[in-house]
């Protein structure tokens, strides 16, 4: 094979491992869309975006140090007619 | 002389929603109308999320998957935030407000809609208490992701109708005009302009009669009672708050506590816990200067520091 035909086998070989790239970068992409749009759309608890784990869930949240109560100003006492109720619940 | 005269007050509208009797107050009477469309479409879809009591809720089908194993699921925004909200009212009561409490609050009977519950007389709590898993158990992981582990049914009965009444109450003021007041059956947010001297908020006993008026602007009210919801079992009464250290119906060494706080949830937070801590209560409250007020069944009662000292006139409403 003279040079010139090897120069041009390596030039399509390189134009089709282009391509290749590209079509799995798309691909992978494509999945990355789909399983994107699929958390998306799991925004409620379904039988496709739910289940079982065999694995436990015993290792505690992280959390942060105890929030406090919020400062709330002073409410008055008053009398005469109520504009609602608190009662228990 | 004509209606406006005669009552120049806020403007109300009350209607029944997510198993209570709810109401909208509003300085502006023409904001009334929207304002209650949008509350009641906010309740619809929180039912939706956290009811234990339809079988297509998020939080009933996340307690079917973890009846044998660990469960994993991705909550609606509204299941997530009402969790985070929940997780709050954990840390803040240090686990004394627990929404893992479902199994054992099922297992005191309080298994359906209160009117079955109450028409029921046969229920005979079976065994040991069932052991709450424990709040710090349940993980979010991203977004959406909640994790629970087996036998957890969530329960957001203590914090749901009061995080919902902060919410709706932020929510009508940044879209409406005026000031609103929320009230989801007892639990009271409030959000923009209050009427003149405040939202007058009467503390309702379970007979019926209102033992003090106490004027609000921009803080949450919450009631929690041991005489409401309640009924019968072979064994005696129960109620539903359900001491998470011990699995059992808390002793009712309250009839009921009342909190002002920043919000709904911290008020709820903190009457909720209360009613769990019986007689340390009110040195937890203190300690943590949330203003309360403290009711005994034997009519004597306990105030925090903060509480607003009763004025001697106070209103004595019908049952």
């Amino acid at each position: 094979m003279s040079t010139s035909a090897l120069t041009k086998t390596r030039v399509v070989l390189s134009a089709l491992m282009a391509t290749a790239t590209v079509a799995t970068t798309g691909i992978v992409t494509s999945l990355a869309l789909a399983r994107s749009e699929q958390d998306a759309d799991a925004a409620v608890v379904t039988d496709q975006a739910a289940g079982t784990t065999g694995a436990t869930a015993d290792a505690p949240s992280t959390h942060t140090a105890s929030p406090t109560f919020a400062p709330t100003p002073k409410a008055k006492s008053t009398s005469g007619t109520t504009h609602t109720k608190t009662k228990g619940s | 002389m004509d209606a406006a005269s005669v009552w120049d007050g806020p403007a109300e509208t009350g209607f029944d929603a997510i198993g209570t009797r709810n109401s909208i107050l509003a300085t502006v009477p023409t904001s009334l109308a929207e304002a209650v469309h949008i509350a009641r479409e906010h309740l619809a879809d929180l039912d939706r999320a956290v009811s234990r009591f339809r079988d297509d809720s998020e939080v009933s089908r996340l307690a079917r998957l973890a009846a044998t194993a660990d469960a994993w699921c991705f909550g609606s925004p509204l299941l997530v935030d009402h969790l985070d909200a929940a997780r709050h009212a954990a840390r803040l009561s240090e686990g004394l407000v627990d929404f893992t409490v479902g199994s054992a609050v099922i297992a005191s009977g309080y298994d359906a809609d209160l009117a079955l519950v109450r028409a029921r007389t046969t229920w005979v709590p079976s065994g040991p208490a069932p052991r709450v898993p424990g709040w710090r158990r349940v993980e979010r992981a991203g977004a959406r992701r909640i994790a629970v582990p087996a036998g957890t049914v969530l329960d957001f009965g203590a914090t749901a109708k009061a995080h919902a009444a902060d919410t709706i109450a932020r929510l009508l003021a940044s879209r409406l005009d005026g000031g609103f007041l929320v009230n989801l059956g007892g639990d009271i947010a409030t959000a923009g302009p209050a009427p003149e001297g405040g939202w007058r908020v009467g503390v309702e006993a379970a007979d019926g009669t209102v033992r003090q008026v106490v004027a609000v602007a921009g803080q949450g009210v919450a009631t929690s009672s041991t005489r409401l919801r309640r009924w019968a079992t072979r064994t005696g009464e129960a109620h539903h708050i359900v001491d998470p250290r011990t699995g059992r119906t808390a002793a009712a060494t309250w009839t009921q506590v009342t909190c002002i706080a920043a919000t709904a949830l911290e008020a709820n937070t903190g009457s909720t816990a209360a009613v769990v801590l019986g007689e340390d209560a009110p040195d937890w409250l203190s300690a943590r200067r949330v203003a309360a007020r403290l009711d005994r069944p034997d009519g004597d009662v306990v105030f925090t520091p903060g509480w607003p000292v009763p004025v001697p006139d106070t209103e004595r409403a019908p049952a």
